[in-house]
């Protein structure tokens, strides 16, 4: 394909162009910024940290569900408050990317078949996520 | 730093913990609830000085319980978090009555402050002021004695069906004056159809406002109906008025005199039930007296005048709006920018704002979508903002007469090289510095996004045939 036919492409069928940004994760920063996490454990302290750390899987879980089924329906204002949700949270864990892609501003506007694959990723980076909570908060324990 | 009792109200366990965890921390005591039913029976027990009320909760909206909460209790503070960090959110929230928005992630200093702010505003600060509070859901903000007077004319005026004539430069928010006198009248529930005079080209403006049957003309493939049939039962209004075809003048005139349209090819007229409003950035006089504008529509039309004053002439209201956006914006755009420096914030008071609220507006998304925070500083102001200052500004203590020069320095390598170059230059680097978004570098250029398209399509099809050649 030429280079002019490629760029007319993606600038009138957004849902490839979504799908292409969807399925191409950016491996280039870590899941869960150490120092933004590491801050938090301090402020909830050690004695509270695998509460902390349940919460968080457990909060995850939720929303990664809620995420699914939204996508399962095609349900965009479900979707919308679910990925809300789950910006709000990754931002607030260091966890940059989770929310970058949670607030894709191409989501709201992308087919259902993009979709799913929007949920698929978030729900890889949701993994990846939660997986670096968890090790961060092992790292910290006294031995 | 005084103790205080905080209700924090948010659905989701992680976050509440935190939150818990930060102000406990600070001396404060704290009680969680997870929905709104539960924040309503803990409000009522505890009586909280402040509340942090996520806007999204499972069984409701944080904004209304802001409202709720208080008008049982004036004097309790309500700091709004959520996610959601849109212009739409941040007008809401304030408009509520909440002390502060703060949109995720902020740190717990950045919590601690606000709740510090919170407890130093006097009793009562949290609410909303009277007129306000009455007005419609204008989008309108800024608490000047202006803009007081300006949501009182409105307030007045909506429930009349008096024709209104509003004036004022660009940019002062015409059109929101017209869709909120709209949404504040009996005929809310009918349409707001907005039609800009000057924008459409004289030979159709009769077919878009009183429409046209299908053959009336070359290129009539199918009936239309105007806008004045659009908005038949609802408000029409009349943007740029005074950009009106005088002929097409003669037939508003008749219009208004006799409530009926006559479509382009109809063989007779119908009634319509619509009231209008209309407004233009010229003087008005001056355009009858240029014989632009006829003097009998002028009369007909000019019945409640409604002047939308200079963002100049409104006090502090440019470092409200700037306080009260620039939050969204940057959640919008996923930076960190939680105010304005000191001399950005002497420099937005002191400056003439040519293009009033929409330069305002313009110039906060430009530096949030091409800077990061957390304070707005000067070198990131645009450089047409700092010119406009050095020409137009009021003199701003401690600021240079020079200090625009190094914003200017920048357009040496731009100097010498061709409009179509420059342009090129300016959309290739504003869409890099958007991290390749084009749909984000049109917002700041002002432009379609399927304008940059096409552009950078055309220049790609030039490289193409260069390499050809």
């Amino acid at each position: 394909m030429n280079r002019s036919s490629a760029q007319v492409g993606s600038a009138f069928s957004p849902g490839a162009g979504v799908a292409a940004q969807f399925g191409a994760p950016r491996e280039d920063r870590p899941a869960v910024d150490v120092s933004t996490f590491a801050s938090l454990l301090d402020l909830i302290g050690l004695r509270r940290s695998d509460e902390f750390i349940a919460h968080i899987g457990s909060d995850l879980d939720t929303i990664g569900r809620r995420i699914d089924e939204a996508a399962d329906r095609d349900d965009r204002r479900a979707l919308s408050e679910a990925t809300h949700a789950l910006a709000g949270l990754a931002a607030t864990l260091g966890a940059e990317r989770l929310s970058r892609l949670a607030r894709h501003p191409d989501a709201a506007r992308a087919p259902r078949a993009s979709l799913r694959l929007f949920a698929d990723r978030l729900e890889a980076e949701i993994a990846a996520v939660r997986s670096a909570c968890a090790r961060l908060a092992d790292a910290r324990r006294p031995i | 730093m005084r103790t205080a009792d905080i209700l924090i109200v948010e659905d989701t366990p992680t976050l509440r913990m935190v939150f818990e965890s930060a102000l406990t921390r600070a001396g404060h005591r704290v009680e969680a609830a997870a929905t709104g039913a539960e924040a309503e029976a803990a409000f009522e027990r505890l009586r909280p000085d402040v509340v942090l009320m996520d806007i999204h909760l499972p069984d409701g909206n944080g904004i209304e319980l802001t409202r709720r909460f208080l008008a049982i209790d004036p004097d309790a503070r309500v700091i709004v978090i959520t996610a959601d960090g849109s212009v739409r959110r941040a007008v809401e929230a304030m408009r509520a009555g909440a002390q502060e928005f703060l949109v995720k992630p902020f740190d717990d200093a950045r919590l601690i402050a606000a709740v510090t702010n919170a407890l130093a505003a006097g009793p009562g600060h949290s609410r909303p002021p009277a007129e306000t509070a009455a007005a419609p859901d204008d989008g309108m903000l800024g608490t000047s004695s202006a803009m007081a007077a300006v949501r009182a004319r409105i307030a007045s005026v909506a429930r009349s069906m008096a024709t209104v004539f509003i004036t004022g430069e660009s940019g002062t928010g015409k059109e929101l004056a017209a869709q909120a006198i709209h949404r504040a009248s009996p005929r809310a529930a009918g349409p707001f159809v907005a039609l800009n005079c000057g924008a459409i080209p004289g030979d159709l403006l009769e077919s878009e406002v009183f429409g046209h049957l299908r053959g009336a003309f070359t290129g009539a493939v199918a009936d239309k109906p105007g806008a004045a049939a659009l908005a038949d039962g609802g408000t029409l209004f009349l943007d740029e008025v005074c950009e009106m075809d005088l002929a097409l003048q003669t037939k508003l005139l008749r219009f208004l005199q006799t409530a009926t349209i006559h479509p382009v090819g109809a063989p007779r007229p119908r009634k319509v039930d619509v009231r209008i409003l209309c407004a233009t950035n010229r003087d008005p006089q001056r355009a009858v007296r240029a014989g632009r504008f006829r003097e009998d529509l002028y009369y007909r039309l000019h019945v409640v005048p409604l002047h939308m004053p200079a963002l100049r002439d409104r006090g502090e209201d440019a470092i409200e709006i700037a306080a009260a956006l620039l939050p969204a914006f940057a959640a919008e755009e996923g930076k960190a920018f939680t105010g304005l420096s000191d001399d950005v914030t002497a420099l937005f008071r002191g400056h003439r704002w040519p293009g009033n609220v929409r330069q305002l507006l313009n110039a906060l998304r430009n530096v949030v979508v091409l800077n990061d925070g957390p304070v707005v500083t000067r070198t990131m102001l645009p450089a047409d903002l700092l010119a406009d200052g050095a020409e137009g500004a009021a003199p701003v203590a401690g600021l240079a007469p020079g200090a625009v020069q190094p914003q200017l320095d920048g357009l040496g390598p731009l100097v010498g090289r061709t409009l179509a170059e420059v342009e090129q230059i300016v959309i290739e680097e504003t869409i890099a510095r958007c991290g390749g978004s084009v749909p984000q570098a049109a917002r700041v250029l002002d432009v379609a996004p399927s304008t940059l398209y096409r552009k950078r399509d055309a220049w790609a099809r030039d490289g193409l045939r260069e390499a050809a050649q």
